[in-house]
């Protein structure tokens, strides 16, 4: 039984792969996830300046990158107007947006499936009545209950060291959480509509299984690639947000080398002076943003036609 | 007919229900005292606490709570802003709101013509040179988040190229910055309003095009279509007259979908050219933590939205008795 469901599983990703690898926009989508997730995993042994605080005395020097010979320089993205490298801050900064939005999106399928199968599997009134919810909840667009949800619990005060101090410490995480929980049940919840009818399920049900191991064991394996396809989705939705958060303000603070602050902390005036600064961090963020764009295109793809 | 027009009306009192729950209770259910984080948290003295207190009915039941402040709510009693002295919060709601709106309407001017001759083009030359061109021009926007086209349009259109030789010949010139006084009319405002407002545009065309071209498609494959061909009509007639009629309809929807999108992408879009919205509104709200005022800026939006929606389901079930909405 588990041999069998590995070996699906490396037929699975084969597929995944060779599909991706025909259609040559979601591979270089790929490749470029993959590049930065590489940074963000390895980003203090990768930056020149592992502290993304480091100031050095020349302040506003302008990029020392030259493409045409190949050369970084000292500076390949020049310094901000503190002194500041930024191409060691846009390195450090893939690691904060990949594990809020990754972390997020985990969060998010996990719950969200499990209680998208158990609506899907139980039906009835329990499923009409949470559906509606859902529904109802889905009407909110999610910028608007990011930005209550943060404003009021950046409000509250906690006792240092406290699991709500924690929470708060980690709100976007929260949000994000809360707002993709709906989205990806309501997914689960209808692809497990359509599998709890076959007749494996029904076998199970007549040996007398137990609701957690027909969820789990039974229906949950062929309701995984469309969760597949779904968290991908989420994963560039919740970098969109994530970005466009801390842009607002709203996510990490400052000095941290958060891509979404370093642009909006080098917008207006301090852009005649330096360009780069907010360039740089803006170019990662569209850059990665396509990419998780195509690579999630591809694997929808993949998905569809294997199924 | 009258079976889905009850269905959908209930729909919209529940959700509206459950919105107005959420937020309502967001700032009940977390921990700590509602009363001190409206009166502002530590700063807060233990007067300016109780007073809150009293004013917000604090001391009855949950349930009647809830009833009161939906009361007020419908009434118009949006209570006093915090953050914008001497204002009260409806004024400002709504005059913001009236900006946010002739913003919304500049920007569904620009995108809802564009982006539909965009897709009808595309899907007339389906998988041909031009619907290439177009998606991978949608495609290459639409992944972009607001501030990214938006800072782009201020930096490189409105600074640089507004500033350049050519441009100034031509007469051709985009304030930067769209920080207009809130009251300003709307002929006072229409300078500032085009630079937002093609930011928006750019995030809403990709969308709007992708489902007009396979709305065009998708007609285009039906059996009147090849009937109407063979029976030796136009093609020019058999698009305008029969494809475009029928692939258009779901337009309606999209555009309802839009205006619940503007109303959260414009947020960002005010934020980064400074236009005096509700978005902005909203931001200032948060950050100055007039939490009455950021309650009422989310019901009105809710408000906006589920209108919205609830409209564009009616038409479109009006205009099309094939919808079966059971």
């Amino acid at each position: 039984m588990r041999a069998l469901t590995v070996n699906r599983a490396y037929a699975a990703f084969r597929r995944t792969a060779a599909a991706q690898l025909r259609h040559p926009q979601s591979a270089l989508g790929t490749v470029l996830v993959a590049f930065f997730l590489i940074l963000a995993l390895f980003g203090r042994q990768l930056a020149p300046h592992p502290n993304p605080n480091d100031q050095s005395h020349d302040a506003r020097v302008a990029p020392t990158l030259d493409l045409g010979a190949l050369q970084l320089g000292e500076h390949p993205f020049g310094t901000d107007r503190l002194g500041r490298d930024v191409y060691s801050r846009v390195i450090l900064g893939a690691g904060s947006i990949f594990r809020i939005a990754g972390l997020g999106t985990l969060i998010s399928v996990m719950l969200g499936s499990a209680l998208g199968l158990f609506m899907g599997y139980q039906g009835g009134w329990v499923d009409e009545v949470i559906g509606r919810v859902i529904d109802a909840l889905l009407a909110i667009p999610a910028l608007l209950l990011a930005l209550v949800l943060i404003g009021i619990i950046r409000n509250l005060d906690f006792a240092a060291g406290s699991w709500q101090a924690a929470l708060a410490d980690n709100v976007i995480l929260l949000v994000i959480s809360v707002l993709y929980i709906p989205v990806v049940a309501r997914v689960a919840r209808s692809t497990t509509l359509d599998i709890k009818t076959r007749e494996f399920v029904e076998a199970a049900e007549i040996r007398g299984e137990s609701q957690f191991y027909i969820i789990f064991r039974e229906i949950l394996p062929s309701v995984i690639p469309s969760l597949v396809v779904e968290a991908s989705l989420r994963f560039s939705y919740a970098i969109f947000l994530v970005a466009s958060l801390g842009f607002l303000g709203f996510g990490a603070r400052p000095p941290s080398p958060d891509w979404g602050l370093m642009v909006n902390e080098n917008r207006g005036g301090f852009y005649q002076l330096t360009p780069w600064a907010l360039e740089f961090p803006a170019l990662a963020i569209a850059v990665l943003v396509i990419a998780v764009n195509l690579m999630s295109d591809g694997i929808r793809r993949a998905v569809q036609k294997g199924a | 007919m009258l079976h889905f027009l009850r269905r959908r009306f209930l729909f919209f009192f529940f959700t509206y229900l459950i919105s107005s729950l959420t937020i309502f209770f967001l700032l009940r259910i977390l921990p700590g005292d509602p009363a001190r984080v409206i009166a502002g948290g530590r700063e807060a003295t233990e007067e300016q606490i109780a007073e809150i207190r009293e004013e917000l009915g604090l001391n009855a039941s949950l349930p009647a709570q809830y009833l009161s402040w939906a009361r007020d709510f419908l009434r118009g009693e949006w209570g006093d802003t915090i953050a914008f002295r001497g204002a009260v919060n409806r004024d400002l709601i709504i005059e913001r709101s009236i900006n946010s709106a002739r913003l919304a309407l500049v920007a569904l001017l620009l995108s809802v013509p564009l982006s539909l001759a965009l897709g009808v083009i595309a899907g007339l030359f389906e998988n041909k040179l031009p619907d290439i061109l177009i998606s991978l021009l949608t495609l290459s926007v639409v992944s972009l988040p607001e501030f990214v086209t938006g800072l782009f349009l201020i930096n490189i259109v409105a600074l640089r190229w507004g500033r350049s030789e050519l441009a100034q010949s031509l007469g051709w010139w985009f304030p930067s910055s769209s920080a207009v006084r809130a009251n300003a009319s709307f002929a006072e405002m229409l300078p500032s309003l085009w630079l937002p407002a093609f930011a928006a545009t750019l995030v809403m065309l990709a969308y709007i095009s992708r489902l007009t071209r396979a709305g065009v498609i998708e007609e285009l494959k039906r059996d009147y279509v090849r009937t109407a061909a063979l029976k030796g009509i136009a093609w020019r007639t058999v698009i305008w007259r029969h494809v475009l009629r029928n692939a258009l309809l779901p337009t309606i929807t999209v555009i309802a979908i839009s205006i619940s999108w503007l109303v959260s992408g414009l947020v960002v879009i005010e934020y980064v050219f400074g236009f005096p919205g509700l978005g902005s509104l909203l931001i200032a709200a948060i950050e100055r933590r007039d939490l009455l005022l950021v309650q009422a800026i989310a019901m009105v939006t809710v408000t906006v939205i589920l209108f919205a929606n609830l409209s564009a389901d009616v038409a479109y079930a009006l205009l099309n008795p094939r919808v079966e909405l059971g």
